[in-house]
């Protein structure tokens, strides 16, 4: 791409004017033909100018003059340049202009139109082995219930997230003194679940298909990229990468993207047709002619093994004498670069984007048995039977005793039955009747009014209970249809929240209790706990009546004893249980003593 | 399981079975008892390679004959498909039987794809030949013997060979072509060598259709195979198109430019010779004169140049006295390539037949068409004494050599066309002369004529009598199976419009539309976007798929397509197409899923399955007719219409329709695989009967006139449906049968013949009489 330069007189000397963009710094230069002037060389930074003038197209003269700020910033000095040749003034000016334009807009808008971060670009290069390496981590994270209690971020996380959770918490473990890890225990189920949904990554995708220029009102073309938008650009194309690290110490970042995404280079990669209107940009369009596979590993790729089942090279090279007439132009192998650019480049980015997935299921039966596999008529081969495992019943005998039970009592009602129906047909029945309009009509009639009556009465309450039904809903302001109504029952919301703040503590502690108790385990650490649980649930109690106790009115609390009363009833038998089994216990261990004491004779 | 039909056992690697794969196997057998043709359209998917499989071996085993069996198939990835099953079902039957056959099934391909020395790295399959026969023809290892010649240059892996006898080289059993080669590799021998000289040892061969049908390759390699044998020529539906390009080539100016070099380095060699030993050439000159033809060493393989024309047209005269001197036959060919020069100079098209082009050859140069018949075996007998350095120069002569001995050996069934411009606008001359054979009866008929029994098949070869027509063949037994589904497994549609009710088609005056052109992106966003896995989509043309890409991407079609799918493209260039294959069944296998554009008469549709997840919709755009304005197709065409009365359109919708209806048939592997299969034309409702009857079958009348919407819900409804796990018990006697209803099918038919037989029986009792009376 050769720089923008045209003949043009300056101070009345003939010259050559050139936009020098791929120098550092971008200059604009004029030279004299003649070495012998006064001023042979004028060169203007291209970041120091600060507006173009040019005459008018319809004007016969034809001149650009260029304001710009001198070295120390201070004075605007001018320079004017006269053509002969319009064309030659309209491309020099039209490139000025873009100069001009893109500085304006590069120094106006890093935040605006693009985010983009040095850091973003340095972690660029690890995207990929760093996703693979958590992949891993993850996966024995999600097995290792150690590792899940431990992980205090995801237990908060995941508490920020539910929360009903997260209330249960507050009430359980930090009001009334729950084991945090006990509370976690019995739900790693939560926590694991809640892990995988935290690690799962959405893939790769087709960055520059989604990047479309928006025009704008004012003659400029927004676009918007993020962050992660560039990290994928750049590990799909990393002849975009290779550009940004050349370049970028020298313009800024702004300026580059502004230039990328009106460069050819990215009509290009995109897919689009590039004429030769488009503008093109010197700097980026370099990159156009380059390999775009410079620094692949398409090496690597050729010495892959093929499946040969799809290996199509093969199947060219399989007749060496073959000629044969060439095909007809249709499908003849087309070198027209732009369309077969266009496919190559789909090609290499779906490989790419494949290429960083890593294959956790690869199948590492040996390629024979894998293609044997592939050719298989599953359907003709035998049917896999079901298999049962077989549970051994422990107290196989009480079993037997309740199945029989059971049997009987169903036999019994059957029997039942039958003795019934048995009783109410007497007379003989002729199975070869057949419809006899004169006898039967009437009872016909009979029974179908039957019907239909009934059937209307159940249409009609019916639709009067959906209604009601309906009503209800509506009216209720309850979150859900089986939430009893606060009005019904005389207690405020909060109040009604509190007992349920309550019921639902003192079950959280119940089941901890309960399967601690369960277990049946001698461990001191553990009896320990069950010893506190214990103790939670007493206080549960007490919660329980303190909490009943602030209805004042007589006929409220009458109602929320009632509502209570299942609670209460299922923590004394905690409570109960748990005298019954420390009793045991005492009893055993003084077992235990004394016959340890007693010494064998 | 194993089943007999009539006499004969068969050993079927499955415990159950297709009722087609019975009819199948039941007319095969027919057929080779009665010694004919056949030709059998088997649906796609229904295990065809299988059952003829095993009912080919088992039919050899058990008949005392062992009928060799020559199995032939399109491409060596369906030759690899066919070597695999093969091993399978001997390692079953050695289950069954208790023991180890003593059988042996190999597969040939060329020396690329088979050789273990650096030689074949080389780019040219033919150059690759060259080279090795020079490292193994007797010459050269004569020459170390002398001491003339390092022993490095030897091929090792051919050398090796050599301790070793024939029935050694390789233990007994069936191998696939990476099984043979790991083995050769371990051992140290060429493979390429091992199975041209097991050969003759084998129960079973696979190769492709021109190791039987071109002259060039079949001489050397079939000419040991007796006429008792059975030959199968599998996925046969383009089997013509292989006919003609064994007899057709191109010439190019490149092709002389080479050619002129290599006959004037043919001709220093000969003055070379004159002076050093003049002997060698004289004495061949003497045996020419004799009349006795070069006795070919022992080793046939290493014949330098095999005729490319028909064992039967090969003239058995001696050759003719003014090509017997080397140096005169040298001359000759010099003419005759500067007259090939001059007529490539011509600036119009030219088409003519053998016969003028040898008159007009006649009067320009007095080259008479008796020695151009020889010429290629003139060539061969020169250059086993003087061998050529330049190898691609060697080449131009052999194919100028070819060219020669086809134009002078065949009066019809063949043109010559001289198009100087390659297309329409294109700026300078770039001419190419098509020698191309019009009629495929000739390079298939000694194939008819030699064997007994010849088994034509395929999923997809519809009108089967077409096939008989253009190959000037009789059968036996025609026959078409349908497929018997439980359920319906696959859903073709038609669809004949968009949502806009736009006609679409890929007809030649529409096909750039914008409408149409939108409607067909459309078409193919909304596929992408309720697919499962892979999508497959086929265009009539390469250069049809180019424009339509390069439109579509200006649409912003491909990139909503991104957003559903990968996409991968089949371009000309087959490594990078294998290479995007791999890409694709890797996206479709971990769940990314992918759209795979590529043609339909292109590499991939020929010889690459597209099963299960790989391909769960298949979509048809357009019809792929032929490019009508090709001068060879016409010049067909014309052939056929005179020759063998089949009208030009009746042609070429059959032909398109075999090659659509191709495509279709890769997304069924097996009755519990589906696959939608759309055909996007307008112009495909009309040709509904042109498809395969298992196709046209399931194709409901409401499916035949779809627009894009409509053809989406279908789509939606069906996958949704064929989400459900199958009931087994449902197929059970409908579409697949065990041993017990196997032979409950036996029994009713042999009940349903005797009652037929007796019917027949008491006709000709009341005739008797009737006529006593």
């Amino acid at each position: 791409m050769s720089n923008v330069s045209g003949a043009a007189s300056h101070k009345k000397k003939n010259g050559m004017l050139t936009v020098l963009e791929d120098q550092e710094p971008s200059i604009l230069q004029w030279s004299a033909i003649d070495p012998s002037v006064a001023v042979p060389l004028v060169k203007i930074r291209l970041d120091f100018i600060t507006s173009l003038r040019a005459t008018n197209p319809n004007s016969n003269q034809m001149m650009i003059k260029v304001l710009y700020k001198d070295s120390s910033g201070a004075d605007e000095k001018t320079a004017l340049f006269s053509f002969t040749n319009r064309s030659v003034m309209d491309n020099i000016q039209r490139t000025l202009q873009q100069v001009v334009a893109r500085k304006k807009a590069s120094s106006s808008t890093p935040g605006a139109t693009a985010t983009k971060d040095v850091d973003a670009v340095s972690s660029a290069a690890t995207p990929s082995s760093q996703a693979n390496s958590t992949d891993k981590e993850d996966l024995s994270t999600f097995l290792d219930s150690d590792k899940l209690l431990k992980d205090h971020k995801l237990q908060q996380k995941l508490l920020v997230d539910n929360k009903t959770l997260m209330i249960t918490f507050k009430e359980a473990v930090m009001s009334n003194g729950l084991d945090p890890e006990e509370f976690w225990k019995t739900r790693l189920h939560l926590l694991r679940s809640y892990a995988v949904q935290q690690s799962q990554k959405r893939g790769p995708y087709n960055v520059l298909s989604t990047i479309k220029p928006v025009a704008s009102s004012d003659n400029k073309v927004n676009v918007t990229v993020t962050r992660e938008k560039i990290q994928s650009i750049f590990e799909q194309y990393p002849i975009v990468r290779k550009a940004y690290d050349e370049n970028v110490p020298r313009l800024n970042e702004g300026e580059f993207w502004s230039r990328f995404f009106s460069s050819r280079l990215f009509r290009q990669l995109r897919g689009e047709p590039t004429s030769s209107y488009d503008r093109a940009d010197v700097v980026l369009d370099k990159y156009l002619y380059m390999d775009p596979n410079a620094d692949e590993d398409t090496a690597k790729e050729n010495i892959e093994h093929i499946n040969p089942l799809i290996d199509i090279q093969s199947n060219e090279q399989d007749n060496s004498v073959k000629l044969g007439n060439a095909p007809d132009v249709t499908m003849k192998e087309n070198n027209d670069n732009r369309i077969s650019g266009i496919m190559k480049n789909m090609n290499r980015l779906s490989r790419r984007m494949l290429a960083n997935i890593k294959d956790e299921n690869q199948d590492k039966t040996p390629e024979v048995e894998q293609l044997e596999e592939q050719l298989d008529l599953r359907d003709l081969e035998d049917d896999v039977e079901l298999e049962y495992n077989e549970l051994k019943l422990q107290n196989s005998k009480l079993v037997q005793n309740k199945a029989n039970r059971i049997d009987e009592r169903i036999s019994s009602d059957y029997a039942e039955t039958i003795k019934a129906s048995q009783q109410q047909f007497h007379e003989p029945f002729n199975l070869t009747d057949i419809y006899n309009p004169s006898t039967q009509r009437q009872a016909i009639f009979d029974v179908a009014k039957e019907i239909s009556q009934i059937v209307k009465q159940n249409t009609k309450q019916y639709s009067q209970g959906w209604q009601a039904a309906n009503l209800n809903f509506q009216d209720s302001k309850a979150s859900t249809i089986n939430d009893v109504g606060p009005e019904s029952l005389n207690i405020s919301a909060d109040e009604l929240e509190e007992l349920r703040l309550t019921h639902m503590t003192s079950i959280e502690f119940l089941r901890h209790f309960w399967s601690h108790l369960g277990s049946g385990s001698k461990d001191k650490q553990d009896l320990l706990t069950l010893k506190k649980l214990h103790a939670s649930v007493s206080k549960c109690i007490s919660r329980v009546e303190a909490v009943i106790d602030k209805f004042q009115d007589p006929g409220s609390k009458q109602t929320v004893r009632a509502i209570m009363q299942p609670l209460v009833t299922s923590l004394n038998k905690a409570l109960t249980e748990y005298q019954k089994a420390s009793s045991a216990m005492l009893e055993y261990q003084e077992r235990v003593h004394k016959s340890r004491t007693q010494t064998p004779v | 399981m194993k089943f007999l039909i009539d006499d004969l056992p068969v050993i079927f690697p499955y415990p159950k079975i297709y009722p087609e794969q019975y009819a199948y196997m039941c007319d095969i057998k027919r057929t080779l008892d009665i010694g004919g043709n056949c030709i059998l359209e088997m649906p796609s998917g229904t295990g065809k390679t299988i059952s003829l499989l095993s009912l080919t071996v088992s039919y050899q085993m058990f008949y005392p004959e062992h009928r060799k069996i020559i199995y032939c198939s399109r491409t060596m990835s369906e030759i690899e498909k066919a070597l695999i099953e093969l091993t399978k079902l001997m390692d079953f039957r050695t289950k069954e039987l208790g023991f180890k056959e003593n059988f042996r099934g190999l597969g040939l391909t060329s020396r690329k794809n088979l050789c273990l020395h650096p030689i074949s790295q080389e780019r040219k399959g033919i150059v690759v030949d060259e080279k090795c026969r020079r490292m193994t023809n007797g010459q050269l290892s004569l020459q170390v013997a002398k001491g003339e010649a390092d022993k490095d240059q030897l091929c090792s892996f051919h050398e090796k060979m050599n301790d070793l006898d024939p029935h050694e080289y390789i233990p007994v059993g069936v191998y696939s072509f990476e099984e043979l080669i790991k083995y050769c590799k371990g051992v140290g021998i060429c493979p390429y060598f091992t199975v041209r000289r097991m050969m003759s040892f084998c129960n079973i061969i696979i190769y492709s259709y021109h190791y039987l049908l071109d002259p060039k390759i079949a001489q050397r390699v079939s000419k040991e195979l007796s006429k008792e044998s059975i030959v199968i020529f599998d996925e046969a539906h383009n089997i013509d198109n292989v006919c003609i390009e064994s007899l057709s080539l191109d010439l190019t100016n490149d092709t002389l430019k080479k050619a002129s070099r290599g006959v004037n380095s043919l001709a220093k060699k000969v003055d070379e010779i004159k002076r050093v030993d003049s002997q060698k050439l004289q004495d061949e000159y003497e045996k020419l004169v004799e009349g006795l033809r070069a006795t070919e060493s022992s080793r046939n393989e290493e014949l330098i140049m095999a005729n490319p024309i028909l064992p039967d047209d090969i003239l058995t005269e001696s050759i003719p006295g003014n090509i017997r001197r080397g140096e005169h036959f040298v001359m000759f060919l010099k003419r005759f390539i500067e007259y090939l020069k001059t007529r490539m100079k011509v600036l119009h098209v030219v088409s003519e037949t053998p016969a003028s082009f040898l008159q007009h050859l006649k009067l320009l140069t007095f080259i008479e068409r008796k020695p151009l018949r020889f010429c290629a075996e003139r060539l061969a007998l020169l250059v086993k004494t003087l061998e050529l350095n330049e190898i691609e120069e060697f080449i131009a002569l052999k194919d100028i050599a070819t060219f020669a001995t086809l134009v002078s050996t065949y009066e019809t069934g063949f043109q010559l066309i001289l198009e100087p411009y390659e297309t329409e606008n294109a700026s300078g001359p770039n001419p190419i002369l098509h020698f191309t054979c019009l009629d495929a009866s000739i390079a298939i008929r000694p194939i008819f004529d030699r064997f007994s029994s010849v088994i034509i098949t395929s999923g997809t070869i519809s009108p089967l009598d077409m096939y008989p027509k253009m190959l000037k063949f009789d059968t036996v037994i025609q026959e078409s199976y349908t497929m018997t589904l439980s359920r319906r497994s696959f859903l073709p549609m038609i669809v004949t419009k968009g949502s806009d009710q736009v006609s679409i088609s890929s007809r030649f005056e529409i096909r750039n539309d914008p409408s149409v052109v939108r409607n067909y992106g459309t078409l193919l966003i909304e596929f992408s976007k309720i697919t499962p896995d892979g999508l497959v989509v086929f265009f009539p043309s390469y250069l049809y798929m180019e424009s339509i890409i390069s439109m579509w991407q200006n649409m912003g079609i491909l990139d909503e397509v991104w957003k559903y799918k990968l996409i991968l493209v089949e371009t000309p260039d087959s490594q990078e197409t294998s290479l995007g294959l791999e890409t694709y069944r890797k996206a479709c296998s971990n769940g990314r899923g992918a759209v795979l554009l590529s043609v339909a008469r292109g590499k991939v549709s020929e010889g690459i399955d597209f099963d299960h997840h790989f391909g769960r919709t298949v979509l048809m755009i357009g019809i792929p007719f032929q490019y009508t304005e090709s001068r060879i197709l016409k010049a067909r065409l014309e052939y056929l219409r005179d020759h063998h009365q089949i009208k030009e359109n009746e042609f070429l919708s059959f032909d398109a329709m075999r090659h659509a209806a191709q495509c279709l048939g890769r997304v069924l592997r097996g009755k519990d695989d589906y696959g939608i299969m759309v055909l996007a034309d307008r112009r495909f409702s009309r040709k509904r009967n042109q498809l395969p009857k298992w196709i046209a079958q399931n194709l409901l009348d409401a499916d035949t006139n779809l627009s894009t919407d409509m053809a989406i819900a279908n789509a939606k409804k069906f996958l949704r449906t064929l989400a459900q796990p199958s009931n087994p018990k449902d197929q059970e006697g409908v579409s697949v049968w065990n041993a017990d209803q196997l032979k409950d099918h036996q029994k009713l038919l042999t009940k349903n013949a005797e009652a037929e037989m007796e019917l027949d029986d008491l006709n000709d009792d009341e005739l008797e009489l009737a006529f006593e009376k």
